[in-house]
């Protein structure tokens, strides 16, 4: 590989974007190589020999070519491959680093020299391939197999890749939407490891990178074979066999010796993490069957700082209540186990059809895991979760015109979290959480059967792509919010006195069981309107079917509003356009113009209709407590916590799922040698996200605070706690929190991307990417209510004055900053040792100035409320010093997400040295730097203001006046959550 | 502009602005179902608090709709000349019916009763509500702060009867309650028992001396309970002799008071022919006190004492003992004790 290629090579590995042009290839997982086979003269030979050789796997194909010299491959594996062509009477050619890239197709002409025999050279020449070398399109990001195998990583997921581009993170998350609306794709069909709807996304751990020979990233690609995710699609294309037999191992360690961290005490208790994995492929039949076989097996056990430190609620806790919570002031283990296999089987079942085959299954086992920002500090959690899935692709060239893809997949995946310990409980006044999260515990099971068939059909300068498939997944889900009841305290007094509020869901908790088909068919066609010039212009539609009959009714809350609790509706339907070109400037592959735009739904989210069942049906009811409630941990009493009625949650018969409408266009310039620039630009906008309103909250306000906000209720003061006196905010008795989920929420997102690329010699390899974005919307996702579905209340039902709806603003995903620096330094002094670094920056999160959990200032039964910026309160100028974010603030509710939490800054390393050569397996020893730079991030203390425990809450009239004072913690962590620093040492056999 | 540019302008505006418009909005569950919330203001002329028969219409009374738990006002309406409000299209809820109490024009009535005032609204359904204005029922003991003339409903148990017989005057009765005692006067056409419980419409005066309730004409009784074992007897002063001459200051006007300090001393007695036909009328000091009271009994009351036989001037000396009614003299300040039968007159 050349200097230029090898630049634009680590570029396109390290998955930065990269602006290349549209998919012109009809297949999204494989890519197409085409041209013609020429004499010195210009002249197509006719009867030349075309062998195209996977450089990954060694395995050949072979070419038909025509009496015309042209030659196709229209459906190869991505990679990068070799062309070997000859013909009697010339000499042959080899063209190296000819890359093939899904949904690209790509004209690699061969020219031979005339020779007499006998031919004992063989022309070898490299591949030009400008702004072709890997990217597929604006929309997207192609990871190579170095990204997957040689950078530093944290996470073997296949999902982590993402986390080194600058427009995501390792879950997905990214252009200003969260993890839930992106996912994984694996050799084309979705693959969706079930959810729990309260906590961070699970990585997708039935796929371990060694299971792939490499994945893109796919941001509103606009393919029409694309569907059912609203955000963006990480595309695996899992590892093939090769022609010879390999053997491929690594085992690596770390462990609390090896780890410090300038936030939490890492050595305070033993861990070690070990990580160990087996990869075999090669050939059943030579060029013809194929295998690999991989199995990993990881113990990680990771130090978790210590939540909080509070020696009053520990004695409290100790001397009166006969519990330990010393544990959730120090540092702590998560430890997760995972065992995973994978295996493909690739089969060329004749010279015209071909058959993949591929299973995953993995076994997770997590304890005392960390659930991240927006749950509690859980001591005593397990999970436990298996995933498999088998997929089979059939690719078929039915005639030189027309070909076929037709995908089949079974996906079956569960998931059971459980936890012992005292209930989930929130001491306000001391900023200090502990026991069960409410939401944790639940169970899910997910079995799925998918099926497409896609047929690809060329007539002229058009590419026709039509195809139908079936999309069948099914739930069982068992799982409500608060089933393991919740506390929240005003402070240490109101904790010893068992003096707070009280929340649980009791009563029968059913089983979901819901079924939700989507069948949906695409039409596509692309063609060269000019020379250099493809456009592409397609549609698909969706039919998903609503599990009506599945939904319960609640005849109460029927007969007392006349609405439905079942939506009433059968199904949903969505076209879904698409657009697409993109212009080879003078058809020089120098630049490289590309814009694109569709149309893109989700699909129903399984945990919505999982929380209608369960709760709609009137079973499972809930009870509140405020005041004294004589009892912790266990659960108070019926007398001090009576039921207050079901919680329900209501889609409206005009319900949608959330459709996202992407627009990008990008510029790639190969400017010279060793030097790429690629700039990005990206526009989406996303509506019918799901909007929680609560019809059950008083019609109106029962007065105000102080400062004017609308207060629904009666509100209770219990030293450092603020609630609503149970349903006295409520609009129907008998009920709790009614839910509407209304399809009137919507997110705008911006993003300019600049990324460069430069070779410097043959030793150094430099990226630089910065991604610039905004992000705003109307939706209230509830990021950090940790599945509560009060969380995603707005603190102004009703609006601002003037109707205004404080919910627009800065959207919760908003990261306005993304860098990623890499760099790749070949030490040849080392035995060609490699060491590359990669540093990361991000933006902090932005969050409101508010209120702590337990404080519900307008008694809407959410501690979500804003802060009204008042400069007059007790110790504000010292808070206001520290937080520049609150001077425009001033006199006015904070607006929504109006600070933002420091940057994250990360800095990996990694070393790897060969070694010596065992029996002809080359060793080499890793050492990985992790987390260098230490970023302390956790739970962000949002409260402007705590209640003041020493003075009580007055009314006056319709006037409440609050006793208020500032909290010198605001804008720093409450809960941390950081990860130490590590080094991580190991070995590797022919990897 | 060429033709071809406008419609391209057009084109790719539209396209924009629908690629960016928030499709959903609008799209909002709201509780949409309605009902109908109408009723009747009447003037509760008894007092009674339920429209009885001969009750009309009270018309231009305000009402106003609050849903429960909110200062919001969520329909107002104004009754018509038959005393019917009607509010449509009430979104389902929890409410309270107010009245506006400025609409009842001055102080003279007062809403007593709304039936009934916080409710529920479920979609399609129709709620009726009875509202009750008449005049104020106050505690009999608050007469004695209210302006002359103002007119009051009181309920309580009759501790004498009105039968037009003249015991206690033809149309004269006492009534108490928790709070005391009043007398009631004008009672015309009404026949009250010893030991109903009866509510009494009237205009507060001072007649002669002392505060009086003075009924309407058309002054209806109401029972309201049942009468209690013992009836009348179970209200019950107990007063010295002395106490029993000022009616306790006062407080006990109109009471039925039992005499703590009897036997008491007969210091005279004599026969007197009143407007209602005669009495016995005897003079009585209580043990270690100086102050004599007038003990009146009425003829048909009967004149018996302790003695077993009626009083004659030749009791005189006697030892005897009364519970009885304290009325007044007509001077200020002094009461006489009535008793109201034989079995008043003790032991």
């Amino acid at each position: 590989m050349n200097g230029r290629a090898v630049a634009v090579g680590i570029a396109l590995a390290l998955g930065l974007p990269v602006a290349a042009p549209v998919a012109m290839a009809q297949s999204i997982t494989a890519g197409e190589l085409a041209g013609t086979v020429l004499d010195s003269l210009g002249q197509p030979l006719d009867g030349a020999d075309l062998i195209v050789v996977d450089h990954a796997s060694g395995v050949e194909r072979v070419a038909v070519v025509t009496r015309l010299g042209v030659y196709r491959f229209p459906l190869l594996p991505p990679g990068e491959y070799e062309v070997f062509a000859e013909a009697l009477g010339y000499r042959p050619r080899r063209i190296r680093g000819v890359p093939v890239r899904p949904g690209v197709a790509l004209d690699v002409p061969v020219v031979l020299a005339m020779a007499s025999p006998p031919v004992n050279v063989v022309d070898t020449s490299f591949f030009a391939p400008g702004v072709y070398q890997g990217a597929s399109s604006a929309s997207g990001h192609w990871f190579a197999p170095f990204t997957l195998s040689e950078l530093p990583e944290t996470d073997r997921t296949l999902s982590g890749v993402a986390d080194i581009s600058t427009n995501r993170s390792a879950s997905l998350e990214g252009e200003g939407l969260p993890a839930g609306f992106s996912g994984v794709a694996i050799d084309g069909l979705p693959v969706s490891p079930i959810q729990h709807p309260g906590l961070p996304a699970a990585s997708a751990s039935a796929f371990p990178r060694s299971a792939f020979a490499s994945a893109q990233q796919v941001d509103g690609g606009p393919d029409v074979e694309w569907t059912g995710l609203s955000g963006a699609a990480l595309s695996g294309f899992s590892r093939q066999g090769t022609a010879v037999p390999v053997v491929r191992s690594f085992l690596d360690y770390t462990g609390s010796a090896l780890s410090s961290s300038k936030f939490f005490a890492t050595d305070a208790i033993s861990n070690s993490t070990i990580r160990g994995g087996m990869l075999i492929t090669g050939p059943i039949i030579p060029d013809t069957a194929h295998f690999a076989l991989g199995v990993e097996a990881q113990r990680i056990q990771s130090p978790v700082p210590g939540a909080w430190v509070n020696d009053s609620l520990v004695n409290i806790a100790r001397d009166s209540f006969a519990t330990n919570l010393s544990a959730y002031t120090r540092t702590r283990v998560a430890t997760t186990q995972r065992v995973s296999v994978f295996g493909r089987l690739d089969w060329e079942l004749s010279d015209n059809n071909s058959l993949g085959v591929s299973a995953y299954y993995a076994n997770d086992k997590l304890t005392d895991a960390d659930l991240g920002a927006g749950a509690l500090p859980t001591l005593g959690s397990s999970l436990t979760a298996s995933n498999f899935v088998a997929d089979a692709v059939l690719a078929s060239t039915i005639s030189p015109r027309v070909s076929s893809e037709l995908r089949a997949g079974v996906q079956v995946n569960s998931r059971s979290d459980t936890a012992t310990g005292p209930a989930g409980t929130w001491v306000s006044g001391a900023g200090a959480a502990f026991g069960v999260d409410p939401g944790l515990i639940g169970q899910f099971q997910r079995t799925a059967i998918l099926i497409r068939e896609s047929v690809q059909w060329r007539s002229g300068p058009h590419r026709l792509k039509f195809g139908a498939e079936v999309n069948a997944p099914s739930y069982q889900i068992t799982s409500a919010y608060d089933q393991g009841g919740a506390f929240t305290f005003g402070g240490p007094a109101q904790f010893a006195a068992r003096q707070g509020e009280f929340v649980q869901a009791v009563g029968t908790l059913p089983t979901a069981q819901i079924s939700a088909p989507q069948f949906g068919g695409f039409l596509q066609d692309t063609w060269a309107a000019a020379a250099g010039f493809d456009v592409l212009v397609g549609a698909r539609y969706d039919v998903e079917k609503v599990p009506e009959s599945d939904l319960p009714t609640n005849t109460a809350w029927q007969a007392a509003t006349g609405l439905n609790t079942n939506p009433g509706r059968t199904k949903l339907t969505k076209f879904s356009p698409r657009v697409g070109a993109t212009w080879d400037v003078g058809s020089r592959h120098q630049w490289l113009v590309s814009v694109e735009g569709g149309s893109f739904s989700g699909t129903l989210d399984p945990a919505l209709l999982g929380a209608m069942v369960a709760e709609n049906g009137g079973s499972v009811v809930v009870r509140r407590g405020l005041g004294s409630l004589a009892a912790w941990p266990t659960a108070p009493d019926s007398v001090h916590a009576p039921v207050i009625g079901p919680r329900l949650t209501l889609m409206g018969p005009n319900f949608e799922v959330p459709r996202t409408r992407r627009f990008a266009g990008g510029i790639t310039g190969a400017l010279g040698h060793g030097f790429e620039l690629h700039l990005d630009g990206a526009y989406r906008h996303t509506d019918f996200l799901e909007r929680r309103t609560d019809l059950n909250l008083s019609s109106g306000p029962s007065g105000t605070d102080q400062y004017g906000r609308p207060i629904y209720g009666t509100l209770v003061q219990s030293g450092g706690l603020l609630a609503a006196q149970p349903g006295s905010n409520r609009r129907f008795a008998g009920f709790d929190l009614v839910s509407a989920l209304n399809p009137d929420g919507f997110s705008d997102y911006y993003g300019l991307t600049l990324d460069i690329e430069r070779s410097i010699g043959s030793g150094l390899k430099l990226v630089a990417s910065y991604t610039y974005s905004q992000t705003t919307d109307n939706w209230l996702s509830g990021a950090y209510a940790g599945g509560d579905p009060a969380g995603q209340l707005s603190p102004f039902p009703n609006g601002l004055s003037g109707g205004r709806d404080w919910s627009k603003g800065t959207s919760d995903y908003d990261v306005p900053n993304r860098v990623t620096l890499a760099a790749d330094l070949t030490l040849q002094r080392l035995h060609g040792a490699h060491l590359v670094a990669v540093y990361r920056y991000r933006s902090g999160y932005p969050f409101t100035p508010g209120f702590r959990p337990g404080v519900d200032a307008n008694g809407d039964g959410a501690s979500n409320d804003p802060a009204f910026v008042d400069d007059t309160v007790s110790g504000m100028a010292a808070v206001m010093a520290k937080n520049s974010c609150l001077r425009s603030q001033v006199g006015q509710f904070a607006q929504r997400n109006a600070c933002r939490s420091p940057g994250v800054s990360s800095l990996d390393l990694r070393l790897d040295v060969p070694t010596v050569n065992l029996g002809g397996y080359p060793l080499s020893l890793t050492v990985d730097l992790i987390n260098l730079l230490e970023s302390d991030v956790g739970l962000v203390d949002q409260a402007l203001y705590l209640v003041d425990p020493t003075r009580a809450t007055t009314t006056v009239g319709s006037v409440t006046h609050v006793p208020l004072k500032a909290n010198p913690n605001f804008g720093n962590v409450l809960i941390r959550d950081s990860s130490e620093r590590y080094l991580r040492v190991g070995l590797r056999v022919n990897w | 502009m060429s033709p071809f540019k406008r419609w391209a302008r057009i084109l790719v505006a539209g396209a924009v602005g629908a690629a960016c418009s928030n499709a959903g909005a609008g799209r909002v569950l709201t509780i949409s179902g309605v009902g109908q919330v109408s009723g009747e203001a009447y003037f509760d002329a008894n007092g009674s608090r339920t429209p009885d028969a001969g009750e009309v219409g009270f018309t231009g009374v305000g009402v106003r709709l609050i849903a429960t738990g909110t200062l919001d006002t969520v329909a107002k309406a104004t009754t018509n000349a038959q005393g019917v409000f009607t509010m449509n299209g009430v979104a389902a809820g929890n409410y309270t019916i107010t009245v506006d109490t400025t609409t009842l024009k001055g102080d003279t009535v007062f809403v007593t009763r709304i039936d009934t005032s916080a409710f529920t609204l479920a979609p399609g359904e129709s709620v009726q509500v009875a509202i009750a204005i008449a005049y104020p029922e106050v505690p009999i003991h608050a007469i004695d702060t209210l302006p002359l003339n103002k007119k009051v409903f009181v309920a309580g148990v009759a501790l004498t009867g009105v039968n037009g017989l003249g015991v206690f005057g033809d149309t004269t009765g006492n009534f108490a309650d928790a709070t005391g005692a009043v007398r009631v006067v004008g009672m015309r056409n009404a026949f009250v028992a010893v030991g109903d419980s009866d509510r009494v419409l009237g205009v507060v005066r001072r007649d002669p001396a002392d505060i009086t309730l003075r009924a309407f004409g058309f002054a209806s009784l109401t029972l309201l309970t049942p009468p209690g074992p013992g009836g009348a007897s179970q209200i019950l002063d107990t007063l010295t002799t002395a106490q029993a001459v000022t009616a306790n200051g006062g407080a006990s006007d109109a009471a039925l008071v039992l005499l703590s300090d009897t036997m008491g001393t007969v210091k005279d007695t004599a026969t007197i022919v009143g407007p209602h036909g005669p009495y016995f009328r005897m003079h009585i000091q209580g043990t270690g006190s100086a102050t004599l009271l007038e003990v009146r009994l009425d003829s048909i009351a009967g004149f018996f004492t302790n003695l077993g036989r009626p009083p004659a001037k030749d009791s005189v000396g006697l030892k005897v003992a009364f519970s009885g009614i304290l009325v007044p003299t007509g001077t200020v300040g002094v009461w006489t004790l009535k008793p109201r039968s034989p079995s008043d007159q003790r032991p």
